[in-house]
């Protein structure tokens, strides 16, 4: 049985989501560079249907305003930050089960996360897909609600803020598909949960110190949702980023792990985890989440840079995209 | 996204889509399942979780994800296709419903090998029944209807309203027991195996206590001293008639021997007690599926080979007459061997349970069945 593959490298996410530090800076820039290519295309189709001069200042405006990379990144990481208000609110509202929120929680970022890999914030602005991707992560976390359950309390909040914009039911699963398609259908994330649960289980029989264990191991949620927010989740496997975030929370209840890990893994592997368990250390500790301040300004940017083929409120979506409709996938040639 | 999936033929309402037979733009026949989107939730959570299970798993007992595609209104899965369903091959090639013993022995090596796989990808089907196995022309069985399945450890949604088939359902859940395990899909393994032999489902109930009757008036009521925990039980009463057990050679009298022993190993009441899908594949039920070991660089054929040979035969035996004939002299010598063995047997004290000589085990991942 040893030449049998681990039971995590026989995930979608081990085979399919896993990335270098460069090769997901590189997918990420091309991904821009393209979404960029749409935005003017879109912008040139526009000048087609809508008068010269508007036209021009838009093209203009625009092309001063091109998100880059690191701006798009910034943008989605507020957005990502949200989740982690809505769930306080769905949980305050008994329609989240405690048991479920870390789980929903996380698998919603990781989908956006992912979602941004193959999409840009031009075409689909962060807010909305937000909360598609929570919507979808209570279904897939079995945590799910009927969607007037779930739009109610944004409803309210945008009600108090007294905001213009009313979030309808239409804004989350209209854009469904688009990411469950952009997620390659594989709907299945392992977070390090669990793990680091098993972890405080297996410490028990070679660490003495009980109360301090238990501590620390309170502790790791912290680290664990410090760490959902960064590219770990693209680089490590949920176990070691487990670890990663057990031995920062060791560090702070001042107890000493390495007694466990010294007897549980042999010198060779043990110099590698290290080394592993240092670098996701210092993702989660070095992790700067964006400012209210940042995220506006590039939201500001965005208004003037959206892809008018993806935005409804465009002249050339209204003129031309609305008007096609959609082409039925199933022909219905021989009866039944 | 836009695929141009052809509809042909209408095949069967599962337990939240319609299932038809279509065609795929590359001209391949496949399954299309059609599920409705519904405006209270958009895609229904019963899809995503299928397919969410159905991505991660690939292996050839079980059914294949090819494709998702969507319209406004509807959300349609794109599986291989598979000619028959249990409960049809059953009608169809079985005497009243009753299979012979040999394609029983091979339609349930394939089930379980197709659990085990589940099982070890720490996923529960929860709805094993003949309406969810699939048989293709070459023989080959497949879960499939991952609609109610779960990821082991996820607790079940109490308010859950789905509609499941109780008969192949385990006695520990319809007794109340949420700790739902691997080893109710070995419960209904058990039941699927009787029924192929009988052609009649093993315990038909009609509602939750019926069902719980019908499999007491053949296992005898349980009680503290046969299932340990038992009366712990939410649906427990104290005052369930008391019936005692009956030999499943007895009410099963078409099945052979190690049959038997192997089914009692399935229909336990107890969970911790059931045997794993892993370990029943061990069963000397499956001996004569299995081949001596092949020793490396030989270039004889690959033990899944073997397996393969056995399904063509099959396959031929169904079509000529002269050769089920063939294959009930082949069985009688089997019930020799096999008395022969049951001597040894009880002087060794099976040995290839502790052993695990299943060569198919240690060659998991043969390539699938070509023709």
């Amino acid at each position: 049985m040893a030449d049998r593959p681990q039971l995590f490298e026989q995930t979608s996410q081990y085979q399919h989501w896993r990335f270098t530090r460069e090769s997901l800076s590189k997918l990420r820039t091309e991904n821009n560079r393209l979404g960029v290519d749409r935005v003017l295309h879109g912008l040139r189709q526009e000048a087609k249907v809508d008068d010269q001069e508007t036209s021009d200042t838009r093209i203009a405006e625009a092309t001063k305003n091109l998100l880059t990379p690191e701006e798009e990144l910034k943008l989605i990481d507020f957005y990502l930050q949200r989740i982690k208000i809505y769930v306080t609110i769905y949980r305050a509202s008994k329609l989240l089960k405690p048991d479920a929120l870390d789980n929903v929680k996380a698998t919603a970022i990781n989908f956006m996360k992912r979602f941004y890999l193959h999409n840009v914030v031009f075409d689909y602005p962060p807010k909305n897909i937000m909360l598609t991707c929570f919507y979808l992560a209570t279904k897939v976390e079995n945590a799910f609600m009927k969607i007037e359950d779930f739009i109610r309390p944004l409803a309210d909040a945008e009600a108090k803020r007294g905001s213009k914009t009313q979030t309808k039911s239409d804004d989350v699963l209209g854009l469904e598909f688009i990411v469950i398609q952009s997620l390659q259908f594989e709907l299945a994330v392992h977070h390090p949960y669990r793990a680091v649960y098993g972890f405080y289980l297996d410490m028990q029989t070679f660490i003495d110190e009980k109360d301090a264990l238990r501590e620390t191991y309170d502790r790791t949620a912290h680290y664990i949702d410090k760490s959902l927010y960064t590219d770990l989740v693209f680089h490590y496997q949920p176990s070691q980023i487990a670890l990663g975030a057990f031995k920062l929370a060791a560090k702070e209840k001042d107890l000493d792990i390495d007694l466990y890990l010294t007897q549980r893994f042999d010198a060779r592997s043990l110099e590698l985890l290290y080394r592993v368990l240092d670098e996701i250390q210092d993702g989660i500790t070095t992790f700067a989440a964006t400012s209210n301040d940042e995220a506006k300004e590039i939201d500001r940017k965005l208004i003037l840079c959206r892809n008018p083929e993806k935005n409804p409120n465009s002249t050339l979506y209204k003129k031309t995209v609305a008007v096609q409709g959609d082409v039925p996938y199933v022909s219905d040639s021989d009866s039944d | 996204m836009e695929g141009n999936y052809q509809r042909l033929e209408h095949l069967g309402e599962g337990t939240y889509a319609t299932v038809y037979k279509g065609r795929s733009p590359k001209g391949e026949i496949v399954a299309l399942k059609e599920i409705h989107l519904d405006p209270e939730e958009g895609a229904p959570s019963t899809a995503i979780r299928e397919i969410s299970l159905m991505k991660e798993l690939d292996h050839e007992n079980v059914v294949k994800l090819l494709d998702v595609v969507h319209t406004e209104t509807k959300l349609m899965l794109v599986f291989e296709f598979m000619d028959k369903d249990l409960k049809r091959y059953m009608d169809a090639n079985g005497n009243h419903g009753a299979l012979p013993p040999q394609t029983i022995k091979l339609l349930m090596y394939q089930l379980l090998k197709g659990i085990k796989y589940c099982h070890e990808m720490r996923v529960l089907h929860r709805d094993l029944k003949p309406q969810n196995l699939l048989i293709n022309a070459r023989n080959q069985l497949k879960l499939g209807d991952f609609g109610l399945a779960r990821a082991v450890g996820i607790p079940v949604n109490t308010f859950s309203n789905e509609v499941v088939t109780l008969w192949y359902r385990a006695p520990d859940v319809l007794l109340g027991s949420r700790n739902y395990t691997t080893t109710i899909d070995i419960w209904s393994a058990g039941c699927i195996m009787a029924e192929m032999f009988t052609g009649r489902p093993l315990f038909a109930g009609s509602s939750n206590d019926d069902q719980l009757i019908k499999i007491f008036r053949i296992m005898g009521t349980p009680s503290e001293a046969t299932w340990h925990g038992v009366s712990q039980l939410s649906n427990w009463k104290n005052n369930f008639p008391p019936y005692p057990p009956q030999r499943f050679e007895q009410q099963l009298p078409q099945m052979d021997p190690y049959a038997i022993d192997l089914l009692k190993k399935l229909l336990v009441y107890d969970p911790n007690l059931r045997w794993e899908a892993a370990r029943c594949l061990t069963h000397p039920y499956f001996q004569d599926l299995w081949q001596p070991p092949v020793p490396q660089h030989s270039l004889q054929m690959p033990a899944h080979m073997h397996e393969q040979q056995q399904l063509q035969q099959l396959h031929m035996q169904q079509q000529y007459q002269h050769q089920q004939n063939m294959r009930l002299q082949l069985q009688q010598q089997q019930q020799q061997q096999y008395h022969h063995q049951q001597q040894q047997h009880q002087q060794h004290q099976h040995p290839q349970y502790q052993q695990g000589m299943n060569p198919h085990q240690q060659h998991p991942q043969g390539p699938p069945y070509q023709q």
